[in-house]
């Protein structure tokens, strides 16, 4: 048997044994927790720029509305059991909850047109980022 | 100003290696998760596409042939049929991202959903290669295509750490306790989105559409280079930009929302136009681009009537082929298909056939009867080995990486 006929096999094996790591095992919380980090601070930014007047409104939106599609999937994956631990999933799911209500404050003050509550809540985004980074 | 005329047809195949939706975003995503980390991927990639383009322009200099043409004569249609195959479903797909990157750029400026702008996209697409000629599209794209150095500007107006800089070009495993899958298929990513089969061949039409002879041999090699070295320093700068924006916050780059944040900071309120300037006009040209070389590889390879210059009438297959294409795209993104996604598959297919359109260039390049006096030097035959070797590890690595590192 080649060097190269040997390989073909042995990548296939790599790709279903990495496969089955990625789907079994239930929720990943690093995975959640990163991602919990990485909208807080698209959102935390959105806010900033859009308070100070560098963004369009129409972007912002465009951004929360993504913002809130992930946050969903997000809570929903952490919704399924998890091998780390309940009060690890119950500890982000809670942070998943905190981030969605400041995302919600941020429409409220777009539609208000209320830049300076933006900038304040950019501020709070970004405190929750860092504690949510921070935490093992 | 002849020869700086030239460059036009570099910069616009540079910006469907480069500027275009996927590789915009694997850029930035490589960016925001491993700052200047993976600036090596982009170098090694841009060294490959130089010596890869220059090849491709100097065989239709020299022997009238574009390399579609040169394989099917040299290798028969059986052969072909393979990476043409494979080339027409992948040209296919990443005309249909590029349409609904164009798409993502008029809906991040607007707010309208982005189905809602694939057919005047589509359209726009369509009319100017209905109705212009070679020289308007590779002069009008690459013009416009310079808007994209704004990436650049910003890295320079945020003040980097240079030495930090200096370091993502030498190659590193990835920094402890990170997510080493994710790492290796941003770098893989990077070279599939760069190295693009349909580049080769668009350049090599490009060169007859603009009658090169052997007489353009030097000019071939310096726009290769200026070309492809455009699109490496935007692709780089936008991996900078991503890299001081975004990583410092942890911010990855899931939606294309996240990487329109990025020139804001630089440019304040020009930001986020300009980022949207960049990414329609890289898609846009690209788009162009990609519709032409569908109709170059098939009228070439089945023997038809080609040519952008030639009156629709003329070259009925011709223009029937882009138009099909277009169509196609354009329904497409109005059902709704993510163009990340298409990025995503069209990436890991471009690495799985790059080996079948590499292996041609060793036998092609030294052949006197379509090179004579030109032919390949050993430097040059020793880079084709090297990229196929590249090439044949990518294709064995990039499917279990996709599953393992992709998002």
């Amino acid at each position: 048997m080649t060097t190269a006929r040997r390989a073909i096999p042995g990548a296939a094996a790599l790709a279903l044994s990495l496969s089955l790591v990625r789907c079994g095992g239930g929720t990943d919380l690093r995975q959640a927790r990163q991602d919990l980090v990485s909208w807080s601070g698209t959102l935390a930014i959105a806010a900033e720029q859009w308070g100070r007047g560098l963004d369009p409104t129409p972007f912002t939106r465009t951004v929360s509305s993504a913002a809130r599609d992930a946050l969903k999937e997000t809570a929903r994956d952490l919704a399924q059991p998890s091998s780390q631990g309940d009060a690890a999933a119950a500890e982000l799911q809670g942070a998943a909850r905190r981030i969605e209500a400041g995302r919600q404050a941020l429409d409220a003050a777009i539609a208000r047109r209320d830049g300076p509550a933006a900038v304040r809540l950019a501020g709070e985004l970004e405190a929750l980022r860092r504690q949510l980074r921070t935490e093992p | 100003m002849k020869n700086l005329l030239k460059a036009g047809l570099g910069v616009v195949t540079s910006i469907a290696g480069f500027i275009e939706v996927g590789s915009l975003s694997t850029s930035a995503q490589a960016g925001a998760a491993f700052r200047f980390r993976l600036l090596w991927a982009v170098a090694i990639a841009t060294i490959c596409l130089i010596f890869l383009i220059e090849m491709s322009g100097r065989l239709a200099a020299v022997s009238k042939h574009t390399l579609a043409a040169a394989v099917r004569e040299r290798f028969g249609i059986r052969f072909q049929s393979v990476p043409l195959t494979a080339e027409i479903v992948l040209d296919t797909l990443v005309l249909t991202a590029e349409i609904g990157g164009a798409c993502v750029a008029l809906h991040l400026l607007s707010g309208i959903d982005a189905r809602w702008w694939a057919v005047p996209v589509a359209l726009m697409v369509w009319l100017l290669l209905w109705r212009g000629r070679f020289s308007a599209i590779e002069n009008g794209v690459s013009m416009l295509g310079l808007v994209a150095l704004a990436f650049v500007a910003g890295v320079f107006l945020l003040r980097p750490d240079w030495g930090e800089v200096a370091h993502g070009f030498v190659p590193s495993r990835p920094p402890v306790g990170s997510d080493a899958a994710h790492y290796g298929y941003l770098a893989v990513s990077i070279l599939g989105a760069t190295i693009s089969p349909y580049l080769l061949n668009f350049y090599s039409a490009g060169a007859i559409e603009d009658d090169w002879g052997e007489k353009d041999i030097l000019t071939n090699r310096i726009v290769a280079t200026v070309g492809m070295g455009f699109g490496s320093v935007v692709s780089m700068g936008v991996l900078g930009m991503a890299a001081l924006v975004l990583a410092p916050r942890g911010i990855r780059v899931d939606q294309y929302e996240q990487a329109a944040l990025v020139l804001t900071q630089p440019f304040g309120k020009w930001g986020l136009p300009l980022f949207a300037a960049s990414l329609f006009i890289g898609c846009y040209g690209a788009a162009l681009e990609l519709g032409l070389n569908l109709s170059y590889v098939l009228s070439q390879a089945l023997g038809w009537n080609w040519g952008e210059d030639q009156k629709p009438k003329d070259d009925a297959r011709f223009c029937t082929v882009y138009t099909i294409a277009i169509a196609i795209g354009a329904i497409l993104i109005v059902a709704g298909v993510p163009p990340l996604k298409l990025t995503m598959l069209s990436m890991a297919l471009t690495v799985l056939i790059l080996p079948l359109v590499v292996f041609p260039f060793l036998v092609i390049l030294n052949d006197p009867r379509y090179l004579r006096t030109h032919r390949n030097g050993r430097i040059a035959n020793l880079v084709v080995l090297a990229i196929l070797a590249l090439g044949a590890l990518l294709a064995l690595v990039v499917i279990p990486l996709e599953v393992a590192g992709g998002r």
